[in-house]
């Protein structure tokens, strides 16, 4: 029997590891061009590098005019960290006037939360540029953090009223008992269950707004304010040659705090809730 | 609890991040420029503290990193020359331009300063987004004594002049020296006719062999759809592509027809890559452009100033021909391509701009760092005092050959982006097999109606 | 006033909760939306013209343009195909991890990568070198004899490299399947196991009753997606929509309309067109909810 086990084990193993080679070889490529010299880039095809070298991690960190990636590290990370605390903040508090209150024209509002997910960005890009156009807030960094403040991320909201569905009133029911209110049930028992759901949120927050070009490149134009998704396309042009190298440099760096963000934080939810609070 | 240590974290970041960009952000910059909005602001102070008119323009362009160091670097040079200007640059990449130019434009928020090429040109002309430039010619604020009339023109849109040119180029053939040599085979002639032309490619074809990974290498590239040769070739029979008031081509069925007929014929018979083949690489440019890759002998009908930068990426020798002649009816047909310079129409400070565009066309120390970038300068005088890096006079020397000989050419319409879409598309049809050169022709004239009306 | 007070007291902790997110509606969501959907009934050209032209938009999209067409064909089968094998991956996947592998937190971590990557600027050049003429999948291919074609260049193929490019991207369903597991109380396993309930039975008796809220929300938010798909198509086709418009998402062809034709009012048609889809669709998966996702409330 323990023979049998421990083959069948290993057959796992033998996929799930085949697996997911198959599923980074794209990154690998991607790590390994960046230490190749830009010339040899696309002509040797090799994964491991026949000649090495560091150059495109110290051109590609110089950055665009005279501003080097340190600031556009610097101005993302702040981006992203507001934009964290706004949706858990925003998103959680919507999610659970969805999910545990009873109000008026709640299937309406519901309803419309879902629609603001589902109508194409492209379209609502220049009536809202007009807005923050006249707030005067163009090449500034509020278009990309004020939404976050005001739940505009109906993804989460949607995602938190789901967990929040799945957990049982008899807590909630209990403090009503006792002669708790809403928001203190909403602090004291939804948002510590709700866990799992808010470091989801945070690391899709974290994801997608590192991640993302198309808010930045619409609403910033200096340089000096540009993130790093700015940044690296920047290195590349169809007038002339792209600066591969330095791209694929920059891109790699640019997954490290990402990743290391997945990697703390999921073990949050690895962790798993305390089963106790439940039964009290 | 562990949720309270998550907290923590994030707080301590967003803490540390607004220390370090507040710091990073005020050192050695000047306080009008830590919370620029984009505006004009008159009257702002500079750092030495003195007060004066300090007028800021805004100017985006398109690039790579090497072009952003040298425009930044260009427009350090002028605002020396002209300290009560300043110019807020906004570097972007090609597509990412446009994206921006659109959003902008329609949010009520364009820059001062507007670069375009001929594809752009009528559309935001056309809707009232370019100042006309007329004015600052006249009374010698844009100084073009020292361009040729055609050269004037490139920006001339009925009737009024909106742009000017900041750079031109011709369609060529680029011809691969190098390559053609190693096979033993005869180069072309500057100048061939378009049977001289056909024979020539399909005597070099089978002489071609294959690359040194065994890709079959094919005398041609494959230019259907782009606009350069297809005009030319029209032009030759005395159309332009568009009738004068641009509701309309200026062609007719048989002509488009012989077009994609001809090049069809050359499809088959191997002398251009097939469909799949140029699907994948054709779409691919500069060092890993078929060029490059030896995928092809020659390049049809391709901006003469893409010589200077290809050259920089590609070890074989690459030289001009001209596109081929039609002697039985207009001789040479090709039209002049490059980017324009405007001012927007929005603009709160359009002298300024006119200054900015005057230095460019006309400050040789400017122009010699700009190194005819966009394409060759139309100043003559320039062009004489300067002693120009052999690509560049190559191309230099080309440019002036065609301007020479070709007759004066129209402005596109507004709407034509979704005509040359639409042949894009015809091109690709046939070439697949899905449709009928007669099909593909119709297509084209009713999206034609579609959109020019 | 009574109304007024009763109004009052019943909603007022929901308008405590509900206000930011309220105005951000209102202001970020409603005013554009009410102005893209009157756009859609003019020729609005990004610039200067702004005229009433009724339902034009709308009847030269079904009735005179096969771009359209196409446009939607490639992004049904795009949802059809795509948004079932990531569900079916990143659940089997999150199983599977749930189950306690040494070095979970490895392999989990391996799968979310490509999510990571999923938007980049490279992720063009990254694709072609796995299904390009010369990329990986025809390296393996050949390691059977068989010789593969270009297929990102491939009409007939290019959209199932983009279908493979969002199935790769399973990470981040998976993380949220993954967190909805954990979510299930281990007293419940514990206790059924008492009861002499085995794996099998536990999974489908316990597991996926209690994760049907979170398939539920994977699957509507995934086709959600799906419908929305832009950026993949946009930096692997160039912005053109491919050999023969064979990866013309729909969204696609909108940013066409409006940022390249100059066709704002025909693209905010297309934009509301593609909501009215979406929320029929939408709708559907709510009405049949009813049947199959369980909530502990």
């Amino acid at each position: 029997m323990p023979y049998r086990k421990s083959r069948s084990k290993w057959m796992i193993y033998v996929i799930v590891t085949a697996f997911a080679l198959v599923m980074i070889y794209p990154l690998l490529w991607m790590i390994s061009s960046s230490f190749k010299p830009q010339s040899i880039i696309f002509r040797d095809m090799g994964l491991w590098p026949t000649s090495f070298t560091l150059e495109n991690y110290k051109a590609g960190w110089r950055g665009v005019s005279g501003i080097s990636f340190t600031t556009f590290y610097i101005n993302t990370l702040m981006i992203v960290a507001l934009a964290i605390i706004g949706n858990i903040l925003t998103c959680s508090m919507a999610a659970y006037a969805f999910s545990r209150i009873d109000f008026t024209l709640k299937k309406t509002l519901f309803a419309a939360m879902l629609a603001t997910i589902m109508l194409p960005y492209h379209v609502v890009l220049i009536p809202q540029y007009m807005i923050f156009h006249q707030l005067g807030w163009i090449n500034t960094y509020y278009p990309l953090i004020v939404p976050k403040f005001l739940a505009t991320d109906a993804f989460f909201i949607f995602l938190m009223v789901q967990f929040i569905r799945g957990l049982p009133q008899e807590l909630d029911q209990a403090a009503i008992v006792d002669g708790c209110n809403p928001i203190q049930i909403y602090k004291r028992i939804t948002l510590p269950l709700l866990q799992p759901a808010l470091v989801t949120t945070s690391i899709f927050t974290f994801i997608w707004t590192w991640n993302d070009f198309f808010s930045q490149l619409i609403y910033i134009s200096t340089p000096r304010l540009f993130t790093i998704s700015l940044g690296l396309r920047m290195f590349l042009d169809s007038e002339g040659t792209s600066n591969w190298g330095s791209m694929f440099a920059m891109s790699t760096l640019s997954l490290v705090p990402v990743f290391l963000f997945f990697i703390f934080f999921q073990r949050l939810i690895i962790d798993g809730i305390s089963t106790s609070g439940l039964k009290g | 609890m562990r949720a309270n240590r998550w907290w923590l974290l994030v707080a301590v970041v967003l803490v540390i991040t607004t220390f370090l960009s507040a710091c990073g952000g005020k050192g050695g910059e000047t306080a009008s420029e830590a919370k620029t909005d984009g505006q004009s602001d008159n009257n702002a102070q500079n750092q030495s503290g003195r007060t004066e008119n300090l007028v800021e323009i805004r100017f985006p362009w398109w690039g790579n990193v090497e072009r952003h160091e040298r425009y930044n670097a260009l427009l350090d040079m002028f605002e020396k020359h002209h300290p009560h200007i300043r110019v807020i640059r906004e570097p972007l990449s090609f597509n990412d331009y446009w994206d921006r130019m659109a959003t902008q434009t329609a949010g009520g928020n364009p820059p001062d300063v507007l670069m375009f090429t001929r594809g752009q040109l009528s559309e935001y002309v056309s809707r009232g987004a370019v100042l006309a430039l007329d004015e600052f010619i006249a009374n010698g604020v844009i100084d073009m004594s020292d361009y040729s009339e055609t050269a004037r023109n490139i920006g001339n849109y009925q009737g009024t002049i909106y742009m000017v040119t900041i750079g031109m180029s011709a369609p060529a053939t680029f011809v691969n020296v190098d390559l053609l040599n190693r096979k033993g085979i005869p180069l072309p002639k500057y100048e061939m006719t378009w049977d001289e032309f056909t024979d020539y490619l399909y005597e070099i074809a089978p002489q071609l062999g294959e690359t040194e990974d065994g890709r079959k290498i094919y005398p041609l590239s494959d230019p259907t759809s782009s606009e350069a040769p297809i005009s030319a070739f029209m032009r030759q029979r005395g159309y332009e592509l568009f009738t004068d008031d641009g509701k309309s081509l200026g062609f007719g069925k048989e002509d488009l027809y012989e077009w994609f007929s001809y090049w069809q014929r050359l499809r088959e018979d191997g002398i251009i890559p097939p469909a799949d083949i140029w699907a994948e690489e054709g779409g691919l440019d500069w060092e890993q452009g078929p060029i490059a890759t030896n995928r092809i002998a020659m390049e049809f009908g391709r901006a003469s100033n893409n010589l200077i930068n290809l050259q920089q990426v590609v070890e074989d020798n690459i030289d001009l021909i001209r596109i081929p002649t039609d002697p039985s009816r207009i001789k040479y047909g090709e039209i002049i391509m490059g980017a324009n310079m405007g001012i927007s129409a929005h603009s709160k400070h359009p002298e300024a701009v006119a200054q900015l565009i005057n230095f460019w066309l006309n400050d040789l120390e400017f122009n010699k760092l700009y190194n005819n970038d966009h394409g060759i300068t139309g100043n003559e005088r320039l062009l004489k005092e300067w002693d120009l890096p052999p690509t560049t006079r190559e191309v230099a020397d080309h440019l002036q050959d065609v301007l020479a000989t070709i007759k004066p050419q129209k402005q596109r319409p507004p709407g034509q982006t979704a005509f040359f879409n639409q042949l894009s598309r015809s091109h690709e049809e046939i070439s697949f097999g899905v449709k009928s050169i007669e099909q593909a022709v119709e297509d084209v004239f009713r999206e034609a109606e579609k959109i020019l009306k | 006033m009574p109304v007024i007070k009763k109004l009052w007291a019943k909603n007022k902790y929901a308008i405590f909760f509900l206000s930011p997110w309220f105005v951000g509606v209102m202001v970020f969501g409603a005013i554009p939306m009410l102005v893209s959907l009157y756009l859609s009934f003019t020729n609005y050209d990004l610039i200067q013209n702004r005229t009433w032209v009724g339902t034009a938009n709308y009847a030269e999209m079904f009735l005179d343009d096969a771009r359209y067409k196409k446009a939607v064909m490639v992004t049904l089968k795009y949802v059809f195909f795509g948004v079932p094998l990531v569900l079916a991956f990143s659940l089997s996947v999150a199983l599977l991890l749930n189950r306690g592998i040494r070095g979970l937190s490895v392999y989990r971590a391996v799968y979310y990568i490509p999510s990571l990557l999923g938007g980049s600027v490279a992720i063009a050049i990254l694709w072609r070198q796995v299904f390009g003429r010369d990329g990986l999948f025809n390296q393996v291919l050949a390691v059977f004899g068989i010789e593969g074609t270009s297929w990102i260049s491939n009409p007939s193929y290019a959209l199932y490299t983009l279908i493979a490019l969002k199935v790769w991207q399973f990470g981040s369903p998976m993380v949220i399947f993954l967190a909805g597991l954990r979510q299930i109380p281990r007293d419940v396993y514990e206790s059924s196991s008492i009861d002499g309930a085995g794996k099998i039975q536990q999974f489908f008796t316990i597991t996926l009753p209690l994760l049907t809220p979170i398939i539920f929300f994977n699957m509507v938010m995934q086709m959600i997606n799906a419908f929305q798909a832009f950026t993949q198509a946009y930096v692997i086709g160039g912005g053109s929509g491919g050999p023969l418009d064979s990866i013309l998402f729909y969204t696609l062809y909108l940013y066409q309309k409006a940022f390249q034709e100059f066709q704002m009012g025909y693209a905010s048609a297309m934009a509301w067109m593609l909501l009215a889809i979406i929320a029929v669709c939408t709708a559907v998966l709510f009405l049949t909810a009813k049947k199959w996702v369980y909530y502990e409330s």
